[in-house]
């Protein structure tokens, strides 16, 4: 009896050390192959869209308790994806057998991830992943966990697929936004924070528009070469608004004479006044950093009488002859809704 | 000898019994003054006169100042409004700047301790707002809240006198 001998010994030492430490230095489970299968980039006011996401959680050495699967996406507030099931996120995986629907439920705000204190699952989220491009910060994540809790994934459940469909009912107003996700995992011990975990995915995705549903469209995704403060306004308000020349080029670029050519409106859509000569009265101050201001108060502004109110104001920037015409296009103007919810 | 020291003893008695009556004495004359805290009364809130708005913002943002005009371009102006409270509660305003009633009616103000100014203008409609009145610089200021328009805006008006 001789001693076997293996062609390339130290060679197979060597890898199998490699492969060894490699798997060793995982810690704990990981999400993979994570990406959105689906999301439709438009879609009427008021309709149910259906996104699809994938992801595997690939797990090694060590075991977590108590485990579930949390998905999160990210909404206009205005949508009120907390009620209502406007939202609803389901999965299938082959580990509780392929055709078997597994539910998943908002998670309680008191519930906080590893990692943090005091912080919902959303709030976390929100940490994050953030607005994910959105320029107006009224979103929100909604964060759900499987209702099924998975006492043990151990090195067993090493390959784990899992298919997730999320059924989003999308608000009444015109928007733009960019919806977003994000895949989890909530586990005894199991810390999110931890990068090299690789356990909090962020799904970012592209512009959405919902269209045929009332105005004024609301734009989280192209930054705004105007805007109004306060965000909400009636016309015995002073409004202040501003136009910033930095957001984007315009024909306006080459004048420091810009003017506001606006058209008050009343809620039947008749024509209440209109103010659009180049006057000094509608004239923006430069306020520096190529920013340009008026400010004005819009009943006195329009001469409003006392019985009527102005619904909304549609408005140009103009240069001072008047026939430069900057709007959201050069043929649909800006506008300002004057409510108050 | 016992008799000197008895004696001696008796005295030494005798004083600190003097001594104790008299600190008793004295503690209880202390004790028996009476104090009595003295609440000035609240003065009745003159704002009879005409008032011009020295500085105004909206949501705590500094719109107007007559102070720093000049370091906020393009503001809308403030400065040519006036609100009039007459000896006869009523009152009149200029109406060049937002105020959440109409521009003329009548005034009233729950002496001495209210905070509010009731209005009623001469359509009917009745309002309140809140108001201080402190002293600043040895004058007297007006600084009203109200909201004007969207009840999310709130609007401060620091008034001054000028007539």
């Amino acid at each position: 009896m001789g001693k076997i001998k293996i062609k390339g010994q130290r060679l197979w030492k060597l890898c199998v050390l490699i492969v060894f430490a490699v798997s060793i230095s995982y810690c704990g489970f990981e999400l993979n192959y994570t990406k959105i299968l689906f999301q439709p980039s438009t879609a009427n006011a008021g309709e149910t869209i259906d996104v699809g996401l994938e992801t595997m959680l690939i797990t090694s050495a060590i075991s977590y308790t108590n485990c579930r699967i949390v998905v999160g996406v990210l909404v206009p507030r205005s949508w009120n994806g907390l009620l209502n099931n406007n939202i609803v996120a389901t999965y299938t995986s082959p580990r509780d057998g392929l055709g078997n629907i597994q539910t998943m439920s908002i998670i309680p705000d008191d519930v906080t991830p590893v990692g943090y204190t005091n912080t919902s699952w959303s709030e976390a989220m929100q940490q994050q992943a953030g607005l994910l491009g959105n320029l107006l910060p009224d979103v929100e994540w909604v964060a759900f966990w499987s209702d099924q809790v998975y006492p043990q994934i151990s090195a067993q459940d090493s390959i784990f697929p899992i298919d997730i469909n999320i059924k989003i009912k999308v608000g009444a107003q015109n928007t733009l936004v960019k919806l977003g996700y994000v895949i989890s995992a909530s586990a005894d011990g199991l810390d999110i924070t931890n990068g090299s975990n690789n356990v909090f995915v962020t799904l970012p995705s592209d512009c959405f528009s919902v269209t045929n549903g009332t105005q004024p469209l609301v734009d989280f995704c192209n930054p705004q070469l105007t805007f109004i403060n306060p965000l909400e306004a009636l016309d015995n308000d002073i409004i202040t608004l501003t136009f910033d020349k930095n957001i984007s080029p315009t024909a306006l670029d080459n004048t420091d004479d810009i003017f506001m050519c606006a058209t008050a409106y009343d809620t039947s859509g008749n024509v209440l006044s209109i103010i659009c000569d180049q006057s000094e009265k509608s004239r923006l101050t430069p306020i520096g950093s190529k920013q340009y201001k008026l400010e004005f108060w819009p009943r006195q502004y329009f001469n409003i009488p006392a019985e009527k109110s102005i619904d909304h104001i549609d408005y140009y920037l103009t240069d001072a002859s008047g026939t430069i015409k900057v709007g959201t296009t050069d043929t649909r103007p800006f506008s300002i809704y004057f409510t108050c919810n | 000898m016992t008799d000197k020291k008895n004696r001696l003893i008796i005295i030494k008695n005798i004083q600190y019994t003097f001594c104790f009556l008299l600190v008793f004495i004295l503690y209880f004359n202390a004790t028996s003054c009476k104090t009595e805290t003295v609440i000035p009364p609240e003065p009745n809130k003159n704002i009879v006169g005409t008032w011009s708005i020295a500085t105004a913002s909206r949501n705590d943002i500094v719109l107007f100042d007559t102070a720093a005009a000049t370091e906020n371009p393009g503001h809308f102006n403030f400065s040519p409004f006036t609100i009039s409270f007459n000896d006869d509660n009523t009152y009149v305003t200029s109406g060049t700047a937002p105020f959440i009633t109409g521009s003329e009616g009548t005034w009233s103000i729950d002496q001495p301790f209210s905070k509010t100014i009731s209005f009623v203008d001469s359509s009917g409609n009745e309002k309140s707002i809140d108001f201080y009145y402190p002293v600043t610089g040895g004058e007297r200021q007006l600084i009203i809240t109200f909201s004007p328009g969207c009840n999310k805006n709130i609007y401060k008006y620091t008034l001054e006198r000028i007539n």
